[in-house]
C-alpha cells in the first residue's frame, strides 16, 4: 500500500515540478528541492488531493513538516474510507 | 528614545547593570519595567493606554481561544478579537475616515502610532497561533506584557512569534559572552549603517524629491538609487541595533532583511524585505486565503497575492503613496505567478542554464529596477511628482551621458550639490562594502571573530575612526519609526 502511495506521490511530484529525476523521501522538506515555495505547494497539494480524491483540512495542512507527514496523512485517509 | 541618541546608551546600561545584578529568576521583570519606561519615555499618554489595552485584550484573547476551543462559534469569538485588537490602529491611522464614521464635530488631534503598527500585528499572530494550537496560551500575564512590548522590538519590529520569542523570556538567563559579543558587533554596525550610511544617503536623496522638476534623466535615476538604499540603510539598522540589543540580554529576534536588493524576482525581493512583516502576510494572510480558494488554480494565488498586498498597504497608512506603491507591488507579483510557467518554458528552450551568473545577473538588476520604480511613489511628495518622475525618467540622458564628467554636472546633477570627491569616495567605498559583504560574510556569519586578535582590533579601530570622520552632519529619523 505504502509503495503504490509513494510511487504515485512520486508521480506528482515529477508532475509538479517539472523534473522527472525527482525521488521523494520521507525526510524531505521544502527547502530540498528547488522550486518549492507557496505557489508550487499549492499545485502540489491540488494535484494530490485530485489523485488520491481526498481533501486536507486547514489544520491539517498546517501540520506537514515533511514529505513524510504528507505520506502518513494520505495514508490514513485512504485506509479510512 | 531612539537607538542611536546618548539616552539609549545610558538607558541599556541602567537595564544591563539592573539585569545582570538581580537573580536570574527575576530578570524578566526588569526587561519589562525597561520596557515600559522605554515606551512612556515618549511621554505620550495614549500610547500607554493603547499597550496596557491590547496587552489585555490579548492576554484575555488567548485563553478564552483555547478554553473555547471546540466551540461552535469559536470564529466569531476569533474575528471579535482581531477587530478588538485592531481599532486602537486604525484609530491612530485612520482618523479622518473614524471622524465621519463618528459624525460629530469633535477635533480629534492625529494620535501618535509609535510601534502600534509592530505589537498590534504580534498580538494577532499570538491569537492565531492560540487557535492554530501551534502554541498554548500564555498563563502568565507578566510574560505576555514582555512579549508584547520588549523593548528593542517595540519601536520598528522585528514581529516576533510566540513559539520563537516568549520561550526565551521564560529561559534562565546566564550571561553569554559570545552572544553579548555578537550583539555589540551587530549593533555597531547598525549604529554605523544610520549615521555613516543612511543619514548622509538622506540629504542627497531629499534633494531631488523635494523638487523633482529641477531634475530629469539620470538626475532622477541618482535620486531614486539613493533614497532606495537610503530605506534600505537605514531600516536595517534599526533592526541590527534591535538585535544587537536583544542578544546583551540573552535573547535572540527575528531576522529581518537578507540582502534584499540581490533578490532575483519580485516575490523573492519580498521574502528579503522586512521579513517578520512579509512572514507574517505570508503564514496567516496569504497561505490560508491560497489554500481556501485553490481550485481555482493560479487565479487563487494571484488573488491572495492582491489581498495580501492591500492589507500590506493599510498597515503602512491610508495615503496615496502606499496605495500607489502596494498597487505596483501587487502588479508585479501577481503578473510573476501568471507568467511562471511560460517564463520556464522559455529558459528551457533557449537553454539559459549555459549562462547561470548571466541570468542571475540580469535577474537581480531587473528587479532591482522594478522596485526602485515603485520606490517612486512611496517616496514622492506627491502624486503629481510621482508623475512627474515616471514621466521624465529617460528625459534628456543622451546630452546627459556626454556631460557626464563634466565637473559642474557631476556636483549639481548626480551628487545633488554635494563635493564632487568625498561624496565619490563615499559611494565607491559603499559599493565596496557591500559588495564585499554580500561575497564574504565577514559580518553576516561573524567569520570575523575567526579572525585573529590584532585583525579585529584593527578592524574595530578603523571602523570607529570612520565613524568618528564620516557621521553625516544633520541625524535623521528612522523612516519606519512613522508606522
Amino acid at each position: 500500500m505504502n509503495m503504490k502511495i509513494y510511487d504515485e506521490l512520486n508521480t506528482i511530484f515529477q508532475q509538479v515540478f517539472g523534473d522527472d529525476e525527482i525521488r521523494i523521501a520521507p525526510e524531505l522538506t521544502a527547502d530540498d528541492i528547488d522550486g518549492w515555495d507557496s505557489l508550487s505547494h499549492v499545485n502540489l497539494i491540488v494535484a494530490i488531493e485530485k489523485k488520491f480524491k481526498l481533501k486536507f483540512s486547514q489544520k491539517e495542512l498546517l501540520r506537514f513538516r515533511n514529505i513524510g507527514d504528507l505520506m502518513e496523512s494520505i495514508s490514513s485517509k485512504i485506509n479510512n474510507d | 528614545m531612539p537607538f542611536h541618541s546618548m539616552f539609549y546608551l545610558f538607558f541599556l546600561i541602567a537595564v544591563f547593570v539592573l539585569y545582570y545584578s538581580i537573580h536570574h529568576k527575576h530578570r524578566w521583570i526588569v526587561l519589562l519595567l525597561g520596557s515600559l519606561f522605554f515606551y512612556a519615555f515618549l511621554r505620550k499618554w495614549e500610547l500607554i493606554v493603547i499597550l496596557v489595552y491590547v496587552i489585555g485584550v490579548t492576554y484575555y484573547g488567548g485563553l478564552i481561544i483555547e478554553k473555547y476551543s471546540n466551540h461552535g462559534r469559536i470564529n466569531t469569538i476569533l474575528m471579535g478579537l482581531v477587530l478588538a485588537i485592531l481599532l486602537p490602529l486604525l484609530m491612530v491611522k485612520y482618523p479622518a475616515i473614524l471622524l465621519k464614521a463618528l459624525q460629530g464635530r469633535v477635533m480629534i488631534e492625529t494620535l501618535a502610532s509609535i510601534g502600534v503598527s509592530f505589537y498590534t500585528f504580534q498580538a494577532l499572530s499570538y491569537l492565531f497561533d492560540v487557535k492554530l494550537e501551534k502554541i498554548r496560551a500564555e498563563n502568565n500575564l507578566g510574560y505576555l506584557a514582555l512579549y508584547l512590548s520588549f523593548f528593542p522590538k517595540m519601536l520598528q519590529g522585528p514581529i516576533e512569534r510566540a513559539d520563537s520569542l516568549l520561550p526565551q523570556l521564560k529561559q534562565n538567563y546566564q550571561f553569554d559572552y559570545q552572544m553579548a559579543r555578537r550583539g555589540m558587533l551587530i549593533f555597531g554596525v547598525g549604529l554605523f549603517k544610520k549615521l555613516v550610511i543612511a543619514d548622509r544617503l538622506a540629504p542627497m536623496a531629499n534633494t531631488v524629491f523635494s523638487d523633482v522638476t529641477e531634475y530629469t534623466g539620470i538626475s532622477l535615476w541618482m535620486g531614486l538609487f539613493y533614497f532606495a538604499l537610503q530605506i534600505y540603510f537605514d531600516f536595517s539598522a534599526y533592526t541590527d541595533m534591535a538585535i544587537g540589543t536583544g542578544r546583551l540580554f540573552g535573547i535572540e529576534l527575528a531576522p529581518n532583511f537578507n540582502q534584499p536588493y540581490f533578490a532575483t524576482s519580485v516575490p523573492d525581493f519580498w521574502r528579503r524585505w522586512h521579513m517578520s512583516f512579509s512572514r507574517w502576510l505570508m503564514d496567516y494572510l496569504f497561505k490560508p486565503l491560497q489554500m481556501s480558494v485553490r481550485q481555482y488554480g493560479i487565479s487563487a494565488s494571484v488573488i491572495a497575492a492582491m489581498v495580501t498586498f492591500v492589507i500590506c498597504g493599510i498597515w503602512h497608512g491610508s495615503t496615496w503613496n502606499y496605495v500607489m506603491w502596494v498597487a505596483i507591488n501587487g502588479v508585479y507579483v501577481a503578473v510573476s505567478i501568471s507568467t511562471a510557467k511560460t517564463r520556464k518554458k522559455i529558459h528551457k528552450k533557449l537553454r539559459t542554464n549555459r549562462w547561470p551568473k548571466l541570468i542571475k545577473t540580469w535577474q537581480t538588476v531587473f528587479t532591482f529596477a522594478l522596485i526602485c520604480f515603485a520606490w517612486i511613489f512611496f517616496r514622492a511628495e506627491s502624486l503629481g511628482d510621482a508623475v512627474y518622475i515616471c514621466t521624465h525618467l529617460f528625459d534628456n540622458i543622451f546630452n546627459q551621458f556626454r556631460s557626464l564628467f563634466q565637473k559642474p554636472f557631476l556636483r549639481k546633477f548626480i551628487f545633488m550639490g554635494r563635493a564632487i570627491t568625498p561624496t565619490a569616495l563615499f559611494l565607491i567605498a559603499m559599493m565596496l562594502m557591500i559588495v564585499i559583504e554580500y561575497r564574504l560574510n565577514f559580518l553576516k556569519n561573524y567569520r570575523i571573530f575567526q579572525s585573529p586578535t590584532w585583525i579585529r582590533w584593527s578592524f574595530y579601530c578603523l571602523f570607529a575612526l570612520i565613524f568618528y570622520f564620516n557621521r553625516a552632519k544633520s541625524i535623521a529619523e528612522f523612516i519606519y519609526f512613522q508606522f
